[in-house]
């Protein structure tokens, strides 16, 4: 906890109340005690026998091992050994999809980059996106095609397939999968279909947006969604979107919000978010203002807010529209609400043109067309929101699948081919009892999860790293899928089964064919289709021309069937509980449960790993009788550990979608409850009944606490106008002196510089560390215990300056590369010492595990690893090891090395051309992945380089600089842009 | 017995015996490590026997061929890397077809079949060498190597050990008379013309730039250079 005048920063519950057993184990250097298990204490006998083991050991003599080489017979002309090559591609979830840069050496992929040179990534990945590479090298996946538990080839499968499909013509075939953005794809499942005529073909995804396209549908009369342009608003309204975080498309979203949040002079302005939800989002922790609300209360406050809009701020003379809204009551009291509101109404109607309102697209139809009402209110269709282009959509929701459902309950369906996705887990388990009436189900997935263990036939699905194939993500925008390593296993893709099964040339002839007929064409000024393809390859995406715009122009019939039946729901019952899900964000809907890295990837709100949980508010739990650990029953359903959580609306419940797997590899089974038992919405009206028993969450929030130190800094932009040095007259910082001789960094002075105003706090930073150093991730036991293995971590800290208003600080902690580091000066062997170029360099073969290091450190950066976490990895996992990184071992401490192999690679290049080392050639890993990029990294002795620039900013500052210890990490603090009505600025 | 004589036991078997064991064990440790340092233990005049009686004595000796004609990656990229049987086969398609050895990567060739070589120089995995920053700096092969083109079976020649590295990086003074590439063409270097031309070839050549006087750039001694 610290104070900063009238601010108080925190970031637990526990923290907050200064609660004594967080206390005590903030203090202690191991957070929990020994748990009794005798993994250390040994037997005299069997200490004997080691005490023998070893002098037989010390005497032997050492004989060198002989090592082989095998070099090529015939070398590939491309191939570089130990250099990295890059090849394009695409990762594509759901109907999401951007262009990645897989980086291979030697032939394996062993990193996911974002391609620079695809607009909805400018250069950074998703943190599913740079995780997907853990799912190729994932041990669990399904290896072989099986005939119920019989492993055979894929010849034998097929043919076995093969001849189901064809026996008896008039056998109903439904076909199953997951979103397919693939156009080359659907052009062949539309082969597929024509073949076997009785073919249906539904999709999939239990986070879908089918509920967006009705809205649109309703609102505009065409369903398609279309693309959103925030880097044009300079208010946004986010109302449950979670544009900043939930979203899949999220990334291109982030770079375009942080354009307008980049602070270099006070001269600058900022855009304001507003947030209305009842979660706690990432978006939420961004706001500038946030309204916790109930679920129910979300339509109200819409429509209470086009009400605003259209009397008192004249934005509609349309008198169908006003008498429509006269109904919708005011908010009388004198609630935070009404001046939320108030204060929003002003800047949405002074910005018109220039602002945006987004809705969540899981919220019901109404919300979503109210959304659309008052954007078309701003005039933000055609400014905010385009008009030509359309993003990828389908109707791949609960309610496609609700025919399906009936054919199957009435045992219509003869043979149910299911690929991807996971329905047995996605859906309530009224689905499984289903899947038993079929008599025959062809499954296809990348592990043996909880649909494959319904199934008759199962094969193994290809890994998009391992196969061909395109996407859509948008219209004029296409882009290819290349694989980047041969199959690891006995898998195939969906085209290459699909081809198989319907007898036509290979997979890769069929996508060269759709492409040289439907985009080739399109193309001007493309010598040859060979040409064109090699290009596109290279660049991974094409481009069309988008011609013509549509209309939106809202009808008002919408909102009045909005409005018809509506008045129930304008007061929300306050008896009851209200439960709100949300994807997880770091599962997300339970396709990477079982994925270490990202199950120990901390909530970026919650701080929670390997658990979902039930966030609720301290009022909401003193209600309902429970406290922090406490397990609740929802519906008589489900089971979840309680957790106290700032910022929510009391009588609201919230938790996320992913966990509870039950199949699908050892990881991801028995982590959390999945809430899907409740059905496909993402709001419930819930009963909660108190069970015995205590969960033990792995919150990682009070890890390595920094003891109220001023840690992070903010201020609203009015005080940063008035006094843009205003962190130097926060900390209290006496003139400083130091015992030691400075060192001189004749040559590069490697330092960082991380702006906390565009940092959103979206745990990219962390898996891309997690990927490029070989983290090995440590499971919920030592978790608890705080000895998670992240070089990086994201401190969030709540501020409750405001009673209504709850803040957040996302920060970034890494190693701080002191140039007086504390850590040097203790190691008893020399193993952690400073380079001439001012990083704090860790030699792992030195290292003793004395851990005095870890002790002395300030900004708790430094892991030590405990055990050998990374003896237990099984094949394939090491072949997605990055090779220019040691593999660390027991006993050894470990931190932040600035991805000095990264750096090391950078000045060799520059040194073998013979130029001086361009600012911007070397990216740590963190900053590269950073899609607001808020992380900065380069030579602070180059003036010019963007890093000095930007350490040399007057709102810079260094997180403990009173210590004296030098971090080569400036900090930019946050600036915040609050309504002059909402928050009063004082000096 | 009971359990509490036990642990005691085990304490003082444990933390006692313990102490006095390592101490021991590290004396001998470190006595051993000087006492055979630094042959035995950095393995210097190692020379296994390879799979092919390859002579570098006669290809890069008599023959001349250079060391960048099989090793090329040597001065492009960090590993020197051992040629693929192609390589070999640029001129084995037609010389010396008969010759045994040369059967042998004849057949590698035909049978798609790599050629196990047994590895003679070794750095432990936590060192990150790079042969390529030290050939543009002008370090010659032989320095690390040995006099590859005298020898009939390759040994190593150099500790290879750390201190042996650091004793390189820490010379104050410029190497200016440490053995170079041109060393190894002794002959060519008697005759005067065919040194020129030689020296000529070498400018010429892609990638390599010549150096006149031994340059010492970017002579690291941060641990970090090299352990990562």
């Amino acid at each position: 906890m610290m104070k900063d005048q009238d601010k108080i920063y925190w970031k637990s519950f526990e923290e907050l109340t200064q609660d004594p057993r967080y206390l005590e184990l903030a203090q202690r250097e191991f957070m929990e005690e020994d748990d009794g298990s005798d993994f250390f204490t040994l037997s005299r006998r069997k200490f004997l026998k080691l005490l023998g083991a070893s002098v037989a050991l010390a005497t032997t003599a050492c004989r060198r091992p002989v090592h082989k080489i095998f070099p090529y017979v015939r070398q590939p002309e491309t191939l570089k050994p130990g250099v990295a090559q890059y090849y394009a591609s695409t990762f594509a979830l759901n109907n999401h999809s951007y262009g990645i840069l897989v980086k291979t050496i030697e032939g394996r992929p062993i990193k996911i980059e974002g391609n620079p040179d695809h607009p909805l990534s400018l250069g950074s990945a998703s943190t599913f996106a740079q995780a997907s590479i853990l799912e190729l090298y994932d041990p669990d996946r399904k290896r072989k095609p099986t005939i119920g538990n019989k492993s055979v080839s894929w010849d034998e499968w097929n043919k076995e397939i093969i001849s189901l499909l064809k026996e008896g013509g008039n056998k109903q075939i439904r076909l199953l999968t997951e979103s397919i953005t693939s156009p080359t794809l659907r052009s062949t499942i539309e082969k597929f279909i024509k073949k076997f005529p009785n073919t249906k073909w539904y999709e999939y995804e239990p986070i879908s947006q089918e509920t967006a396209r009705q809205s649109y549908q309703h609102a505009f009369g065409r369903p398609n969604i279309p693309k959103f342009h925030l880097e044009k608003a300079d208010i946004l309204l986010s109302i449950n979107a979670d544009i900043l975080g939930g979203r899949l498309d999220s990334n291109a979203l982030l770079r375009q919000w942080a354009n307008k949040r980049k602070i270099t002079s006070p001269k600058d302005t900022l855009n304001r978010l507003y947030v209305a939800e009842s979660y706690f989002s990432l978006t939420g922790s961004n706001a500038d203002h946030r309204l916790a609300l109930k679920p129910s209360e979300l339509l109200l406050f819409s429509l209470q807010l086009a009400k605003l809009l259209v009397y008192r701020f004249n934005l509609s003379t349309d008198s169908n529209i006003r008498s429509l809204l006269k109904s919708v009551p005011d908010e009388n009291s004198s609630s935070y609400k009404k001046e939320f509101l108030g204060a929003l109404a002003h800047d949405l109607s002074k910005n018109r043109g220039k602002s945006l309102v987004l809705v969540g697209e899981q919220e019901s139809l109404e919300l979503q067309i109210v959304g659309h009402f008052i954007n078309s209110l701003l005039q933000s269709y055609g400014t905010t929101i385009d008009t030509k282009i359309s993003t990828a959509s389908f109707n791949n929701g609960f309610n496609s699948l609700k025919s399906l459902t009936q054919e199957m309950e009435q045992g219509k369906v003869d043979i149910l081919i299911t690929v991807g996705g996971n329905i047995a887990y996605q859906t309530d388990s009224k689905i499984n009892d289903l899947f038993k009436k079929i008599p025959h189900h062809i499954r296809l997935s990348l592990y043996n999860d909880e649909t494959t263990a319904l199934s008759h036939y199962a094969a193994p699905l290809s890994h998009d790293l391992e196969s061909w194939g395109d996407s859509q993500p948008e219209t004029g925008m296409i882009s290819l899928i290349q694989p980047t390593i041969q199959p690891l296993h006995d898998s195939r893709s969906l085209g290459e089964v699909l081809m198989s099964w319907i007898h036509e040339e290979g997979w890769l002839t069929e996508l060269k064919t759709y492409w040289k007929n439907h985009i080739y064409s399109k193309q001007p000024r493309m010598a040859s289709f060979e040409a064109f393809w090699e290009a596109a390859l290279h660049n991974g995406v094409v481009f069309e021309k988008v011609t013509g715009s549509h209309s939106f122009t809202f009808k008002p019939e919408a909102l009045h069937n909005v409005m018809k039946n509506l008045d129930p729901r304008f007061r929300g019952d306050d008896t009851r509980i209200e439960l709100q899900l949300h994807p997880s964000y770091t599962v997300y809907d339970g396709r990477f449960a079982n994925i270490g890295s990202l199950q120990e990837l901390p909530d970026p709100v919650t701080k929670v790993t390997w658990d979902n949980v039930a966030s609720l508010s301290p009022n909401t739990a003193q209600k309902l009788g429970v406290k922090q650990g406490d397990i609740i029953e929802i519906e008589n359903k489900i089971k979840l550990p309680i957790f106290l959580q700032p910022g929510l609306a009391d009588g609201v419940i919230t938790t996320s979608l992913g966990y509870g797997r039950s199949k699908g590899g050892e990881v991801g089974i028995g982590v959390g409850s999945t809430v899907f038992a409740l059905g496909s919405q993402f709001q419930h009206a819930i009963r909660v009944k108190k069970l015995s028993g205590h969960h033990k969450i792995a919150t990682t929030q009070a890890h390595h606490s920094m003891e109220g130190r001023p840690i992070v800094l903010e201020a609203p932009l009015e005080e940063y106008k008035h006094t843009p040095d205003f962190p130097k007259h926060k900390t209290h910082t006496p003139e400083l002196f130091s015992m030691y001789e400075e060192y001189p960094y004749p040559g590069h002075k490697w330092g960082m510089a991380i702006d906390l105003t565009s940092c959103v706090g979206c745990s990219g930073c962390v898996v891309a560390c997690d990927v490029e150093n070989n983290i090995p991730s440590v499971g919920k036991a030592q978790v608890l215990k705080g000895r998670e293995m992240q070089w990086m971590r994201l401190d969030r800290y709540y501020e409750t300056s405001l009673e209504h208003d709850i803040k957040t600080v996302h920060q970034p902690m890494l190693c701080q590369h002191c140039d007086n580091a504390p850590c040097e000066t203790v190691c008893p062997v020399a193993a952690t010492t400073h380079s001439s170029e001012g990083i704090n360099q860790m030699t792992y073969n030195r290292c003793v595990g004395t851990r005095y290091c870890a002790n002395n450190c300030p900004y708790k950066v430094r892991r030590f690893n405990y055990f050998n976490f990374n003896n237990s990895i099984e094949y394939p996992q090491e072949l997605g090891k990055n090779p220019d990184v040691t593999i660390r071992m027991r006993g050894v401490m470990e931190k932040c090395t600035f991805c000095i192999q990264r750096i090391s690679e950078g000045k060799n290049a520059a040194k073998m051309r013979g130029e001086p080392v361009l600012d911007g050639s070397i990216k740590t890993a963190c900053q590269e992945a950073c899609p607001t990029e808020a992380i900065i990294f380069g030579d602070l002795n180059d003036p010019h380089s963007k890093v000095s620039k930007a350490s040399k900013q007057s709102h810079g500052y260094h997180v403990l600089e009173e210590l004296n210890v030098r971090p080569a990490i400036t900090y930019l603090a946050k600036i915040r842009n609050p309504h002059p009505k909402l928050e009063k600025f004082k000096i | 017995m009971s359990s509490t004589l036990g642990k005691k036991l085990d304490f003082y078997v444990l933390k006692v015996g313990g102490i006095v064991v390592v101490i021991l064990l590290l004396t001998t440790g470190i006595g051993l490590y000087l006492f055979l340092y630094p042959k035995e233990v950095t393995d210097v005049g190692y020379a296994p026997k390879q799979p092919i009686a390859y002579s570098h004595k006669l290809h890069a000796g008599d023959l001349q061929i250079s060391c960048f004609y099989c090793h090329g990656n040597a001065e492009k990229l960090a590993a020197a890397t051992i040629p693929p049987t192609q390589v070999c086969m640029n001129c084995h398609l037609v010389v010396q077809r008969e010759n045994p050895e040369v059967k042998k990567i004849i057949d590698s060739y035909t049978q798609n079949k790599p050629i196990e070589w047994v590895r003679v120089h070794k750095l432990p995995d936590y060192v990150h060498f790079k042969h390529n920053v030290h050939i543009k700096a002008g370090i010659s092969c032989f320095d690390c190597h040995g006099k590859i083109y005298e020898m009939e079976v390759v040994r190593q020649e150099k500790p290879l050990s750390m201190g042996w590295c650091l004793d390189c990086h820490r010379k104050e003074t410029p190497l200016t008379k440490s053995p170079r590439v041109e060393d190894f063409f002794e002959k060519a270097v008697q005759d005067k013309h065919l040194y020129e031309k030689f020296k000529n070839n070498m400018k010429q050549y892609k990638g390599i730039h010549w150096v006149e006087e031994h340059e010492r750039i970017g002579c690291s001694l941060d641990c970090s250079a090299c352990h990562y």
